[in-house]
């Protein structure tokens, strides 16, 4: 059984958790590569990685920075650290 | 030690607050207030849990005041109570939790025979399981299974006390 060791709530299996992906911010004016790039391209290479999860048990949802080559929580981040504005989209006529 | 039994705890009700004044709504109502966030607190009649920075989980037994508060939910869960001799032995089959560290006193919430439950260990012993109710037969049947395999008995009516 895999286990993810976190701060906040100690050391309990994957199976609790949904994986909701690498934090991203959505651009807010950009050109077709760029939105390609957005959409498609993820971060693969090992490192520290700032990822979304939610703990379905108690409801709550993290964002880690967890290393993913050996998938150590490096730290607890606040919600609020990765606001970002919703980027208004033009639809193009 | 008694020997391993099982029962339901029909007489709780329970509430969820959230929002600002939820503590307060508590306080008013002569309920525990627990200070640290994923912890719990109980009174003879009632057993409270905050689960968020404004917000607690309220179980509460017919002698004692329901809150009342704007932000205030029944909820609808069904509470199963573990004592006696072998509990943390059939817990060790449902979930991976460790029980040999819960304390009396200590509030857990995690996932038990892939059901996400919340865990309240009393001060009298008895381990307090609670679940969604729609998970009710599934639960029920299990448990009784478990207990009755490990040579406990289990109960219909009362309580774990």
């Amino acid at each position: 059984m895999k286990l993810l060791d976190c701060p906040v709530i100690g050391k309990r299996p994957i199976s609790e958790f949904d994986y909701l992906g690498e934090v991203r911010v959505p651009p807010s004016q950009a050109d077709e590569l760029v939105w390609a790039d957005y959409v498609f391209n993820r971060k693969g290479a090992p490192g520290v990685l700032r990822e979304r999860w939610y703990h379905r048990p108690t409801g709550r949802w993290f964002v880690f920075d967890r290393d993913t080559l050996t998938d150590e929580i490096v730290a607890v981040v606040d919600a609020a650290d990765v606001r970002y504005e919703e980027p208004r989209y033009e639809i193009p006529a | 030690m008694t020997a391993l039994h099982l029962s339901n705890r029909d007489d709780l009700r329970g509430y969820l607050l959230t929002g600002p004044g939820s503590a307060d709504a508590l306080s008013a109502a002569g309920l525990p207030l627990p200070q640290a966030q994923l912890s719990a607190a109980a009174s003879a009649e009632a057993l409270v849990a905050r689960t968020g920075s404004d917000e607690y989980m309220a179980f509460i037994g017919a002698g004692a005041q329901q809150p009342a508060h704007e932000w205030c939910f029944p909820r609808a869960d069904s509470v199963l109570a573990l004592k006696g001799e072998g509990w943390i032995a059939l817990m060790a089959q449902v979930c991976q939790y460790d029980f040999r560290r819960m304390q009396p006193g200590d509030w857990l919430m995690t996932s038990v025979a892939g059901v996400n439950c919340w865990l309240y260990h009393e001060i009298n012993g008895a381990l307090l399981i609670g679940f969604d109710s729609g998970y009710d037969h599934y639960m029920n049947e299990l448990f009784h299974t478990l207990v009755n395999e490990l040579g406990g008995h289990t109960l219909n009516e009362g309580d774990a006390r």
